[in-house]
This record gives C-alpha cells, sequence and structure tokens, in this order.
C-alpha cells in the first residue's frame, strides 16, 4: 500500500502563521487511523511538480513572500490544473488562497499579476488592515479561525464561496461570503491551523484522497480525543463573538 | 517652557491621587495627562544627558540587554536612567520620568539607556535622537498587532535612521543585516554601524534560527564581519570576541539567545563609551548582573521547587522548550490573552514536552488542541489561571521532584499576584 502523499508548499516562505499545523493535521490524523502517509516540501526552484501528490497545501505568507514564490508556482500552472482535473485535493489558506485565484494585486502595487487561476476572483489590497477571528458556515457546519491580511477577496460572478460569515470579515467581496471551492480546490482566509480547528474538514479532504486511492479513512479515538478539545476551543471562540449555534 | 512646568505638575498631581486611591498600583496615566498637555515635554527631558542616550528594541531580548548595558556603564562609573519594561511606550515612558525630574525639568544623568517597544522605537528615536540604537531581532511575534514581520524591520529601520552615532544591528538577523548594509551605503545616514553575532560552531549547531526569514526583492545582503562574536556558551558562562579580543562572561541566565544579548549589550556600550570601554570592567559588570525577577527562576513555594518559564513570541517558546530540564516531573502551561491568535502556538515543536498536568489561561482550549497533535498527554484543562494554579501546586506538595511552570505574560501577572510572589514590575 503505498502512502498518501501531501505536497507542502513552499514552507519556508509560506508559514507565517503556522500553517504548517493544517499538514501536521494531516499526517495525524492518517497516522490515527492506520493510513501511510508522507509529505514533499517544495520549495522555489525545486522540481517539485515531479511528485505525484494526493493533497496539496500552500499556506500564507507576507506579501514580499507570496511575491517571492509567484513564479516559481504560476510557472507550473498547467501541472497545478492537471491535478485539479485529476482530483488532487488542493487547499489554499490565507496568501496561499489568493495566489491560486485568477489575478492578484498586491498592496503597493499599481498593476495586477496573474495568479494560478484555479479559483475564480481577484485578489486586492484591504482599504484597513484586516486581524479578527471569524466564525462562518459552510454547508451545515460552523468552521472558525483567525484572519490576519492585508488583501481581500473580490470573487468571481461564476465563483462558488466556501461559506457564509457569521463574525468577521470574510472574502470582502461580495459581502458575506468566505473562501471559494471548485471541485477539490478549497481556499480561505481563515490562517494558520484551519483542519486542526475544523476536523470536519480536514476529514472531508482525507476521506477523499483516501478513497481516490481505494483506501477507507476511519476516525478513531485518537480522533475522538482531539476533535473533543477542538469542539471546545471554536466553542470559546463562537462564546466570544457572540455566535449563537 | 511654561507648558512643560505645566503638564509635570499635573502629571505628577494623578500620580500622587492615585498613590492614595490604589496604591502600589503602576499607571500610565500620569504621562498621559503630562503628555497630552506638552507633546514635547519628552523629547526636551530627553536633551538632559550629558552622553545621550541609548535605545535598545527588536522583538525579544530588550528587557535583558538594557539590563546588560545599564550594568556596563555603571560598572564604568556613568549615572544612567533606565526604564521598566512595563514603560517601554510613549505615555508609560513620561510617568515613569515625572518623578525624575530636576527643577528644570530634566533627568541629571550622563546617559539614559531606554528599552522601547519595538512598534514605538522609530517615534520615539525621532523625536529624542538616538545617539545609540541596539537592534536586536526582527521575528515573528504577535502578528495580530504587527501583521508582517516587514512592517517590525521597517520601524526599526527608521530607528537606525534617527541615530546620531551608532546603530548596533544582529548580523544574523537578517531583516537587521539589511539594515545594517544600507546605513553603511547610505549617503544621509550619519551613523556608523557595529554588528554583533553568533559564532559558526553556535549556529552550525542551532536546531533553529530565531529571526524571521526576509524576501526581499532586492538583492541580497553581502555578510560583514561582526565586531564581537559570541565564540561558544557553557550554561550561563558565555566567551564572547570583541575585534579578536576574548572576553568571558557571567550570563544572567542561561542560553545562547542570553549570549547574544550580552553580545549586543557589549556593541552598544563600547559604542557609546569609546576608549572608555574597558574589558575587565565589563567582565565585572556581568559578574553583578541579577537575573530579570519573574521571567526564567527557581522559586520554592511550600517547600516545593518549581522552575518558572517565562515565553512570549513563538521563537522564544522554542528556544525555552528546547532548553526545558528535562528533570521537570509535573509541567503546568498557561497561555493567556497575550498570544491572541493562537495560529502562533503551530509555529512551536511542542513533542519534547512531557506529559502536562494541566494546561491554562485565556487561550487554554487552543493550547490544549495544540499539543493534542504533538501528541503530548494533558491531564486536564482549567482556563481560570488561579484555580488551576491552585490545583497544580497543590498536587505537586504531594509528591517528589519539581514542577515547572510555562507561562506567557498575561497569566504570569495573574498567577504570579494570586501567588504573591515578588513582582518585578511593581
Amino acid at each position: 500500500m503505498s502512502a498518501i502523499t501531501i505536497l507542502d508548499m513552499y514552507p519556508t516562505h509560506l508559514n507565517v502563521n503556522g500553517d504548517g499545523g493544517n499538514v501536521l493535521a494531516l499526517t495525524r490524523r492518517l497516522q490515527w487511523a492506520g493510513i501511510a502517509s508522507r509529505v514533499e516540501r517544495a520549495e522555489v526552484g525545486a522540481t517539485w511538480w515531479d511528485v505525484e501528490p494526493d493533497i496539496l497545501h500552500i499556506g500564507g505568507g507576507t506579501i514580499a513572500a507570496q511575491k517571492a514564490v509567484l513564479a516559481d508556482l504560476t510557472g507550473a500552472r498547467t501541472r497545478l490544473h492537471a491535478w485539479a482535473a485529476d482530483g488532487v485535493s488542493i487547499l489554499g489558506v490565507a496568501g496561499g488562497f489568493h495566489l491560486l485565484l485568477d489575478e492578484v494585486l498586491f498592496p503597493g502595487e499599481s498593476n495586477s499579476v496573474a495568479g494560478v487561476g484555479l479559483l475564480g476572483g481577484r485578489s486586492l489590497p484591504a482599504e484597513e488592515r484586516i486581524s479578527e477571528y471569524m466564525v462562518a458556515r459552510a454547508g451545515s457546519d460552523l468552521v472558525h479561525g483567525y484572519q490576519n491580511s492585508g488583501q481581500l477577496v473580490d470573487l468571481a460572478a461564476d465563483s462558488t464561496p466556501w461559506a457564509r460569515v457569521l463574525a468577521g470579515v470574510g472574502n470582502g467581496a461580495p459581502e458575506g461570503t468566505e473562501g471559494a471551492v471548485r471541485g477539490t480546490v478549497l481556499g480561505t482566509s481563515l490562517n494558520g491551523p484551519l483542519l486542526p480547528r475544523n476536523p470536519l474538514v480536514a476529514d472531508a479532504i482525507l476521506a477523499h484522497a483516501a478513497a481516490r486511492r481505494g483506501l477507507e479513512y476511519v476516525t478513531g479515538p485518537q480522533h475522538a480525543h482531539a476533535d473533543a478539545v477542538a469542539s471546545q476551543a471554536s466553542a470559546v471562540i463562537r462564546e466570544r463573538l457572540g455566535v449563537k449555534d | 517652557m511654561i507648558r512643560d512646568y505645566v503638564a509635570v505638575f499635573a502629571g505628577r498631581s494623578v500620580a500622587a491621587l492615585l498613590h492614595v486611591v490604589r496604591p502600589g498600583g503602576g499607571t500610565a496615566l500620569p504621562g498621559t495627562v503630562a503628555h497630552r498637555i506638552s507633546p514635547r515635554l519628552l523629547a526636551r527631558v530627553l536633551q538632559g544627558p550629558r552622553e545621550g542616550i541609548v535605545v535598545v528594541t527588536g522583538s525579544s531580548g530588550k528587557s535583558t540587554t538594557t539590563q546588560m548595558v545599564v550594568g556596563i556603564l555603571r560598572q564604568h562609573g556613568l549615572t544612567v536612567f533606565t526604564n521598566n519594561r512595563t514603560a517601554n511606550i510613549t505615555k508609560g515612558l513620561v510617568s515613569e520620568l515625572l518623578p525624575q525630574l530636576n527643577w528644570r525639568n530634566r533627568i541629571e544623568v550622563d546617559v539614559a539607556v531606554l528599552e522601547i517597544d519595538e512598534g514605538y522605537s522609530a517615534i520615539i528615536s525621532e523625536m529624542v535622537t538616538a545617539r545609540v540604537s541596539i537592534l536586536l531581532n526582527v521575528m515573528i511575534d504577535q502578528l495580530h498587532r504587527w501583521h508582517e514581520p516587514e512592517r517590525v524591520a521597517g520601524y526599526l529601520a527608521r530607528t537606525a535612521g534617527a541615530t546620531s552615532d551608532t546603530v548596533v544591528v544582529n548580523a544574523d538577523d537578517p531583516h537587521l543585516a539589511a539594515i545594517g548594509m544600507a546605513t553603511d551605503l547610505s549617503t544621509t545616514a550619519d551613523a556608523t554601524v557595529r554588528r554583533f553575532a553568533l559564532g559558526s560552531d553556535i549556529t552550525a549547531a542551532a536546531k533553529r534560527t530565531a529571526s524571521a526569514p526576509r524576501f526581499s526583492e532586492d538583492s541580497a545582503t553581502t555578510p560583514r564581519p561582526a565586531d564581537s562574536v559570541v565564540v561558544s556558551v557553557d550554561g550561563s558562562e558565555a566567551l564572547i570576541s570583541i575585534n579578536g579580543t576574548d572576553l568571558q562572561v557571567a550570563l544572567p541566565s542561561a542560553g545562547t539567545h542570553i549570549a547574544s544579548d550580552a553580545a549586543a549589550a557589549i556593541e552598544g556600550a563600547r559604542a557609546l563609551l569609546g576608549d572608555r570601554f574597558d574589558a575587565e570592567t565589563t567582565r565585572l559588570a556581568f559578574q553583578s548582573m541579577p537575573g530579570v525577577s519573574g521571567r526564567n527562576e527557581r522559586v520554592t513555594i511550600g517547600g516545593h521547587t518549581v522552575d518558572f518559564v517565562f515565553t512570549k513570541s513563538p521563537a522564544s517558546m522554542q528556544l525555552n522548550l528546547d532548553l526545558l530540564d528535562d528533570t521537570a516531573e509535573q509541567v503546568m502551561l498557561a497561555v493567556g490573552k497575550d498570544i491572541y491568535d493562537t495560529s502562533q502556538l503551530w509555529l512551536v515543536d511542542w513533542s519534547t514536552l512531557p506529559d502536562v498536568a494541566v494546561v491554562s489561561g485565556w487561550q487554554a482550549w487552543d493550547a490544549a488542541l495544540r499539543l493534542a497533535y504533538d501528541e503530548v498527554a494533558v491531564d486536564a484543562v482549567e482556563p481560570d489561571v488561579r484555580i488551576a494554579t491552585r490545583e497544580f501546586l497543590d498536587r505537586q506538595n504531594s509528591s517528589e521532584g519539581h514542577s515547572t511552570i510555562i507561562y506567557t505574560p498575561e497569566s504570569m501577572r495573574v498567577m504570579r499576584r494570586n501567588l504573591r510572589l515578588k513582582w518585578a514590575d511593581s
């Protein structure tokens, strides 16, 4: 049985908010489910597109870090689109989400640059820095986390938002929307450890990746323990933000 | 200036009133009042010191380095004004200066050594013109406040630009190495640059670097040789090479980051003292330096030994966890409101922790979640620091071995007040 492969994009550049916590959550939950996994780290200039990933994670970074990886990332645009078409789960978090959009206008610049184009929309400078907790509803599930961003998202008209904001900011446009989803590609402004905070999101990604390999992902007592803690943490944030279940 | 006299009188009156209403309570209110009446008061007060102002700033190590610079200068016979670390922004600094002003509203000392918050160092340095600035590091720290490390680097660059004589930079820090080089190349900056660094043996052995990486589009900086280099660290003894001359110093506590602060302090003191700098006098100064109370220290409570480990930024958390005494048998972790976005906890590797008896603080559940994914066993989660501390210590008193309490600043304040422990800031 081959291991499930997670490709972590530019962890040196895109881990400013502890986004690596998502990769840890994926590997731990696979380990707890008795499924082998391996993590490949993609760095700028390396031949990372040779990896055949099941899951691709692209975290958040400062504006300078996003600019530093952009050319390397968009240079592999064809490969990234092929992976998405092939059902590879792609998760873009904070700055990583912005790089997956059609175009990016970085703060302080006057011209937009092309993004990867896996999600429809534009990244724009925010008028005021956003730095606050967010609670949103994705389908029937509540998701939460922290948004710390100088950039906003203007979703394309034909894009599907991932969630509806209950407290906090989210994309910016259309107002009240959060993130974007297209097939197995998910982008969100919830920075850092989105997946350990929201284990349902992690499990949806893992179940899909496992099924694609003919494996069954089944959670057990170790997941239940961590998820009970996550549920308490989530309740604390909802209470602080005054969000009712 | 009449306005200054009014401001000082009003500030002192507020302080006297507060002393009656809330004895022992430190506050920035007198400074706020005085600063509002006379915004230029601080600048004029700080024209007083005959040998000028030394500003110490950066993400981490400010208090330790400030204390070291003060110690070295005093040992050389200078009179020094320094601020308490809780008074490191404008209004707090004014509050602290108020009681010390003479009839001309000046402080009568040779030099003022000021620890300044990294967000205020630019404003204050521009206001008072620092003669020497010591720039320690730019870390991924308090991003809910700074958003990006690059912004802190921008403040420190302005601080360097507002320094008249010498900018002391950490040559190991990518952002500060760049600021050092920019200052060297600048045609407008008056200041010269001094550098401190860890030696190659130490950096090769280090598991991680504490400074934030730099991803600028401009060309990489050419490394410049450092003036003071930490050659080796053995516990709380460090060997520092000062332009090739070795000096063995006793550190106030163990760790390569403390040795790095010592090298920074030595370069800052050398910049100010010039030919008066004496290696033996400096060695003596380090010998008599106290530890920073309330931070990393060992305390006996009810006959039981408790190590307090103070931690703030992800980088300092990691340093402290890596240094943790492996004889620690009982561990309590308290993460307060100051880790506002708990995402930062995921930048740290917690897997070396033994079982944790209790996780506490405003962010207790998020901290417990972090530990769950490093498979660190947690016995209990109790967000109320007072209850958690009492239960933890009660449990310890009936057992052998010693305990470790890891806390962030906010949890530290609650806990120490509750335990009636000596508190460095009051």
